[in-house]
């Protein structure tokens, strides 16, 4: 799974490569980025995520992860470093532009837009054919819960829930190969919340940056630390469990300490 | 479709259902209305026409600021950015119906602006008249550029304090203190006087564009390393 620094094996070439047996082994990495540096929040931050990862972002302070993931989408610029996403630097829709999709905090949609009317422009925005755009804008919203009575209402009036719901069903609609999530779906019930952002796909790499790590059980296999810009610590979930520890923001950073540690021990008694 | 069209038309529906729009228009034809229907001197009405032609453009500068700064706060800006549209694209689809809009309510001015002025001196020349307000429709370009560049870097209260005081300055520092440089409103003022006003008509449309230029080239250079 994914590994700080380092060599990471990229690819912009989707279907045909990612079913090669060979590349199967060596699952390319979906998400890479080198060296990154802003302000304060982030200092030489090196990451990779392999195809089909789901990664827990945590960091300390809070706004560190939610500033990565704005980076690797590119709402926010990186004073420097590289942001490598399937296999792609280019941003713009030839490059990785149409392959990604962001969530935030805020949806982002204009408040008196309807759901349809966000789908459509979404849908409009990729270049759909009108089959296609029917189609992915009804499996968006059977899938984001938005009832028929809900798609002619304006999301103003239907609260944050339905503007929530809208806003990832409007990320859907593209079926990304990459997802950042950034304190996705907070005003949606939890155990909805978890059944929302389960999103399938094998080949669907995810990235959440989370305050609240213990919401997030049961939707990633890894987790990511940073602190001070800088990523810590990345392990498997399984490691807090064998560690004793929760999914918690102290677990998180009890588990990068004890990992720190016995990097120190290994370095100083390689036998 | 078009991007710059999608963003022209979210804007414009963003501006009407905001009531942006109505105010921006509501000022323009109030200065016209004022003008037609007060009666007075051709002098008294070209300046009553300069004062709130300057006054209406301000407002279009701080919607333009206040537009910008709040579709970027509330992540619209990022939600496109995020859907392959540049963020020169998102520029000028706000400038396009920020400038649509202004120019929109300046011919409503403008117009009413003749009738009146025409009653009161039937020796005025209507294309003096009409390029003068042609060179103040390219001032309020430079406004509204002016506006999104500070949109474009501020949170929106900064961004429309900034935008009012800067225009402002901008209007008052060109009339007051420079004598020699003849704002298009400055030049309306004294119309009737000008030896050759389609020429200091030109002139002050052509400088006020070029200068929108360079704020709209410098709006597009912030907005690329603004957070959306």
């Amino acid at each position: 799974m994914p590994a700080t620094g380092g060599a990471s094996l990229t690819s912009s070439t989707p279907d045909a490569l990612w079913s090669a047996p060979s590349l199967r082994v060596l699952r390319p990495s979906a998400v890479s980025c080198t060296d990154l540096r802003r302000g304060r929040e982030l200092d030489r931050c090196t990451l990779s995520v392999p195809v089909g990862g789901r990664l827990l972002v945590v960091s300390e302070p809070d706004t560190t992860a939610s500033t990565l993931l704005r980076v690797l989408a590119g709402l926010s610029r990186a004073d420097r470093g590289e942001v490598r996403i399937a296999g792609s630097t280019d941003p713009t829709a030839t490059g990785w532009g149409r392959r990604m999709a962001y969530l935030g905090p805020e949806s982002g949609l204009h408040s008196w837009m309807t759901p349809l009317e966000a789908l459509h422009l979404a849908a409009g925005l990729l270049g759909l054919s009108h089959d296609e755009r029917a189609r992915r804008i009804d499996r968006a919203l059977r899938w984001t819960g938005i009832t028929p009575a809900m798609t002619e209402r304006a999301v103003s009036r239907g609260g944050p829930e339905l503007e929530q719901r809208t806003g990832l069903a409007s990320v859907l609609i593209a079926e990304p190969e990459v997802l950042l999530l950034d304190e996705p779906l907070r005003a949606i019930e939890a155990t909805e919340r978890a059944g929302l952002l389960r999103i399938p796909g094998r080949r669907l790499t995810i990235l959440l940056a989370s305050r609240d790590p213990a919401s997030e059980l049961g939707l990633v296999a890894h987790v990511a630390y940073l602190r001070n810009g800088r990523v810590e610590l990345i392990a498997p979930v399984g490691d807090l469990d064998q560690a004793g520890l929760p999914l918690s923001h102290a677990g998180i950073a009890e588990l990068a300490a004890l990992k720190a540690a016995e990097r120190r021990l290994r370095r100083a008694d390689p036998e | 479709m078009s991007q710059t069209r999608v963003v022209v038309g979210l804007a414009m529906r963003e501006l009407w259902i905001s009531f942006r729009l109505l105010l921006l228009l509501t000022g323009y034809v109030a200065v016209g209305a004022a003008a037609a229907l007060l009666p007075a001197s051709l002098p008294a009405i070209l300046v009553r026409l300069a004062i709130g032609a300057s006054a209406a453009m301000i407002v279009g500068a701080a919607i333009a600021a206040w537009s910008m700064s709040r579709d970027r706060v509330l992540g619209r800006s990022g939600w496109l950015a995020t859907r392959s549209i540049s963020r020169g694209t998102i520029l000028a689809g706000w400038f396009v119906a920020l400038v649509l809009v202004s120019v929109l309510g300046l011919a409503a001015v403008g117009l009413l602006g003749w009738l009146a002025a025409s009653t009161a001196s039937p020796l005025l020349d209507p294309v003096a008249f009409g390029a003068m307000f042609g060179a103040i429709a390219c001032g309020s370009l430079a406004l509204l550029a002016l506006g999104l560049l500070f949109g474009a870097i501020l949170r929106p209260q900064a961004a429309t304090t900034a935008a009012v005081a800067a225009s402002a300055l901008i209007i008052a520092g060109a009339w007051f203190a420079l004598p020699r440089v003849a704002l298009p409103v400055e030049a309306l003022v004294h119309l009737s006087r000008l030896p050759a006003p389609i020429s200091v008509a030109v002139q002050g449309g052509g400088a006020s564009l070029a200068f929108a230029a360079l704020l709209v080239v410098l709006a597009r250079a912030a907005l690329e390393r603004a957070d959306l």
